[in-house]
């Protein structure tokens, strides 16, 4: 009988050893509208100080022209309440109740997880996609489309005989998906193909 | 994106937030004269007196730089992260530092999983993400694929990964992402 020696040493890929794999990064998480409303803050402190830097200028002679920021205050200066100020408050304080919201919520979670030991994840749309091909290839099926949120995929399909077909889709579905970690709920809405004129 | 970027988001949004809600309930508070200690018309002669002061200039111009490295610093923050340099190695110590340019490691098992079954392509690079030293490979697979054997393939990628460079604080994520339209396959006649 011929024995093969393990190395002793530290495990190497491919030396045999079952290594254990990374664990798993927390899950993908989608920009959000807070980072939108971030680089809208950025270019707006970045405006702020463009008014400041050309004002403090003008003294020197380096900016020619009148001081914006006296321009604005000039202007303010001896205003009184006027109608407009109810519209354009209900939308200041609409837009601050947004912002509010925005930036205390969470971001979105974009990722659906894979049964593995890392981490691995599909988008809902990939995994839509992945409905779709496992329903196309069902016998019977014409055409189909498929929409996924994290828990749910809705397959529309068109099928010449409808009769068995939706159990046959949910059954394909369900295979495709098998490998997600947590099995999404799959229905299943078939309309009758019209048949020829 | 780095943890602090996202709370500045967060903190600046939400003092902007309140900052607007209250001028434009005061505004309308104005208009519909709810209060009597408001002022019948609006005075600035304060800010306006500061603003003629010879310290005036100087003040604008330190503020207006600060407030233009910092808005370019934050705007910078939002550029998506290109991955970290060089990783210290395991077995680093006083006689010498073993480093790894961690990004092309991760890029070359990104190639590792691309070979594998419904697997069309595959990129890699390390960051640091909210916190985390995060190796992520980013591949585009068949929407036909078995994601049985991919996710076998990624376990087996990250293990070797790991194995490589040694680190007990590097995570892994996989971002799998279907092809969009289905690869032309060569016709036979």
């Amino acid at each position: 009988m011929t024995t093969i020696a393990q190395p002793t040493g530290d495990a190497q890929p491919g030396a045999g050893a079952r290594l254990e794999p990374l664990a798993a990064a927390k899950a993908p998480v989608g920009p959000g509208k807070i980072t939108a409303v971030g680089v809208v803050l950025a270019l707006g402190l970045l405006s702020l100080g463009v008014i400041a830097l050309h004002d403090a200028l003008i003294p020197s002679g380096l900016v020619a022209g009148p001081s914006w920021i006296d321009s604005g205050l000039t202007t303010l200066h001896g205003s009184e309440p006027a109608p407009w100020m109810v519209p354009s408050g209900l939308l200041m304080a609409t837009v601050g109740v947004w912002a509010l919201v925005t930036a205390l919520r969470p971001r979105p979670s974009t990722a659906i997880a894979l049964t593995a030991r890392t981490g691995v994840y599909l988008r809902p749309r990939d995994v839509a996609r992945i409905a779709r091909t496992a329903t196309e290839n069902v016998d019977g099926v014409t055409s189909a489309t498929a929409n996924a949120t994290r828990r749910t995929v809705t397959v529309s399909v068109r099928a010449i005989a409808p009769g068995q077909i939706a159990a046959d889709v949910q059954q394909a579905v369900a295979h495709a998906l098998d490998a997600l970690a947590a099995a999404p709920r799959i229905r299943v809405r078939v309309t009758p193909e019209r048949g020829p004129r | 994106m780095s943890r602090a970027t996202i709370a500045a988001d967060r903190v600046a949004t939400f003092v902007v937030a309140v900052i607007l809600i209250g001028v434009g309930v005061t505004a309308i508070a104005w208009w519909l004269d709810l209060f009597t200690w408001m002022p019948a018309r609006l005075d600035l002669t304060a800010a306006l007196d500061l603003v003629y002061q010879s310290w005036w200039p100087w003040a604008a111009g330190v503020a207006g730089l600060v407030a233009v490295l910092v808005g370019l610093r934050w705007l910078i923050a939002h550029v998506p992260d290109r991955g970290v340099g060089d990783l210290k190695l395991a077995g680093s110590g006083p006689g010498g530092k073993l480093r790894a340019a961690a990004s092309p490691v991760a890029e070359a098992a990104a190639q590792v999983l691309a070979g594998a079954p419904g697997v069309r392509s595959a990129s890699g690079k390390v960051l640091h993400e909210r916190g985390q030293l995060v190796a992520r490979l980013t591949g585009t697979i068949e929407t036909g694929a078995d994601l049985h054997a991919i996710a076998q393939a990624a376990d087996k990628v990250a293990a070797e990964l790991g194995a490589v460079l040694g680190r007990n604080d590097l995570l892994c994520q996989v971002q799998l992402k279907t092809a969009t339209r289905t690869r032309v396959q060569p016709r036979v006649r």
